[in-house]
């Protein structure tokens, strides 16, 4: 046997004993780096290679009670519970619509709603044991696979009030790839920086061709949210003021496009949204009409026996159950979201990798803006239509990509652990005098 | 005469901790680091300290970063948290009072810090 191949059969021991396969990667690389440290030390003593590998081994300790006790330390964070408690959502969803709404559409679970859920819970579970460093090993495929779908469904899809119907949902799947090329751009510079811009651009178009207001809205929030912290973390290795600069033209173009292309139109949907419009209007004659508990009140001229908004099931799921059921039963719901969103972001913010952390980040970004421009649409503050209630409001397509999106968030909870970023992120020496092994040390170079 | 360590049993994550208290190592300096200084005293294994050193970091402890240091080798650091700081100064108050506990005994009742 070759000197380093009894190296790599001591780490193939090792991890023969950790059952966490991902996880076995970087424990053999450091194991053996460590046998290595020693071999050199002992050649530098004189010792010839074999016998120094020989004394490293031996100095190591047993492979399987090492592998053992490294088994004990190694387990993937499961995330039953977070996963449980999405599920809860998407059946409180199912129960509502069912049991609470009135409308006729709404009294039965569809075959088509089954369907989605059955498929949204199966892309959830693949997602949710899949590798998520795949999005930063693979971003241009990732990326491509991305568009290439966009590109068939907006030239297949049907159209429906002026949107591509299927590709509606299509942007809250844009800033996977977009964070794989952002983490792919690291130490790329002003190219890095461009090169995430154009990934933008592709995928602002895009999202502007369904047209989506609110899939442009949440996609630019994400990237810009994403695209700032990186700069924050000296990413792309620039100055930091100028790339913030840069980074924000660069994202925010398609809204002043938008701003100026359809200038009167925005106008007249902020007028609406102030109160002139019909739908704002009924929206919060019911919102104040609101009681804490039980039906709601509406003065006896406008009062009617038929609820006055259209597509309560998808639109204005809120509205209709604060009316009807009181504040209350409101609070109740965004109490078990906010659950959500806290715990999901407690999460986030404990991720080691700069991959793990833009991935979840982007994701429960994503979640939360549907979350708060929904209830904000539901309350009256009508600046521009929702994107859904995720999970919770009926719609298909969106319920299928929200599961997969968030399969792929507890993923990254559940084995981002292991997940390292290949940099120094902390220098050794940061002071000018620091204490060392009982040594006053000194340094003169320090910057 | 060999020396008994039982004492060390259960501080390890002290004597670690304290290590990285002045500068991020890696595994094996950390080893010949406290080999040395506790005048090999203490020759930590490697079984040992490194399901310590991982178990540290899932709580929070340490955090760890690679560095390349020749071709395609890399190294991997440890750095000690603002929570493993919080911890060590935990521990090592534990530690005096048990060492001043143990003296008390030896020493019949009267503890040094009264003497």
């Amino acid at each position: 046997m070759q000197p380093f191949e009894k190296i790599r059969e001591y780490s193939r021991l090792v991890c023969s004993q950790i059952r966490w396969e991902g996880a076995r990667e970087p424990i053999s690389k450091e194991i053996e780096n460590h046998i290595m440290d020693q071999r050199d030390a002992y050649i530098a003593d004189g010792v010839d290679e074999t016998e120094a590998i020989e004394h490293a081994l031996c100095q190591m300790g047993d492979p399987v009670v090492i592998g053992t006790q490294l088994d004990r330390t190694h387990r993937p964070k499961a995330q039953w519970g977070m996963l449980l408690l999405t599920m809860t959502m998407v059946m409180m969803g199912v129960l509502i619509r069912i049991f609470l709404l009135s409308d006729p559409l709404s009294t039965s679970l569809s075959r088509k709603e089954l369907i989605s859920i059955i498929i949204g819970a199966l892309c959830m579970l693949t997602a949710y044991f899949s590798d998520f460093t795949l999005i930063g090993k693979y971003p241009k495929f990732i990326f491509a696979g991305i568009v290439g779908l966009s590109i068939v469904v907006l030239n297949t899809s049907p159209m429906l009030n002026g949107r591509i119907y299927y590709a509606a949902s299509l942007p809250l799947l844009f800033q996977i790839g977009f964070v794989g090329i952002l983490y792919n751009a690291k130490n790329k510079g002003y190219l890095g920086l461009f090169q995430c811009g154009l990934a933008f651009g592709i995928m602002g178009y895009i999202t502007m061709k369904i047209p989506s207001l609110s899939g442009l809205l949440i996609f630019t929030f994400t990237c810009m949210v994403t695209l700032f912290i990186a700069i924050h973390r000296e990413w792309f290795k620039v100055k930091k003021q100028f790339a913030y600069m840069i980074s924000f033209a660069l994202v925010s173009w398609p809204f002043l496009l938008i701003g100026v292309i359809n200038f009167r139109s925005i106008i007249l949907r902020f007028q609406m949204a102030l109160g002139n419009g019909y739908i704002g209007t009924n929206v919060k004659q019911l919102i104040m009409s609101s009681r804490w508990i039980g039906h709601g009140y509406l003065p006896p001229v406008e009062s009617t026996e038929v609820f006055r908004i259209p597509n309560i099931d998808t639109d204005f799921m809120f509205t209709y159950l604060i009316y009807n059921y009181g504040w209350l039963v409101f609070i109740g719901i965004v109490g078990l979201i906010g659950f959500f969103i806290i715990k999901g972001f407690k999460c986030v913010v404990n991720q080691k990798s700069s991959l793990g952390l833009l991935v979840s980040l982007s994701i429960m970004l994503t979640y939360t803006t549907q979350v708060f421009w929904y209830i904000l649409w539901n309350l009256g503050f009508q600046g521009g239509s929702p994107f859904t209630l995720p999970l919770l409001a009926k719609g298909n397509i969106a319920l299928i990509v929200n599961l997969a999106l968030i399969g792929i968030m507890l993923s990254v909870f559940r084995t981002g652990d292991i997940v390292k970023d290949n940099v120094q992120k902390f220098s050794p020496i940061e002071q000018f005098i620091s204490f060392e092994e009982g040594k006053l040390v000194i340094d003169f170079k320090r910057k | 005469m060999a020396t008994d360590k039982s004492g060390l049993t259960g501080n390890t994550t002290l004597l670690i901790l304290k290590l990285l208290e002045d500068q991020d190592m890696y595994g094996y300096q950390m080893i010949e680091t406290l080999s040395r200084r506790s005048n090999e005293m203490f020759n930590l294994k490697a079984g040992t300290l490194y399901p310590i050193l991982h178990g540290l970091e899932n709580e929070g402890m340490v955090e760890s970063y690679e560095d390349r240091i020749e071709g395609e080798r890399m190294r991997k650091y440890y750095h000690i948290t603002d929570k493993g700081r919080k911890r060590l100064i935990d521990k090592n108050a534990e530690w005096k009072e048990y060492v001043s506990a143990v003296n008390q005994v030896l020493n019949g009742g009267l503890s040094y810090a009264s003497v």
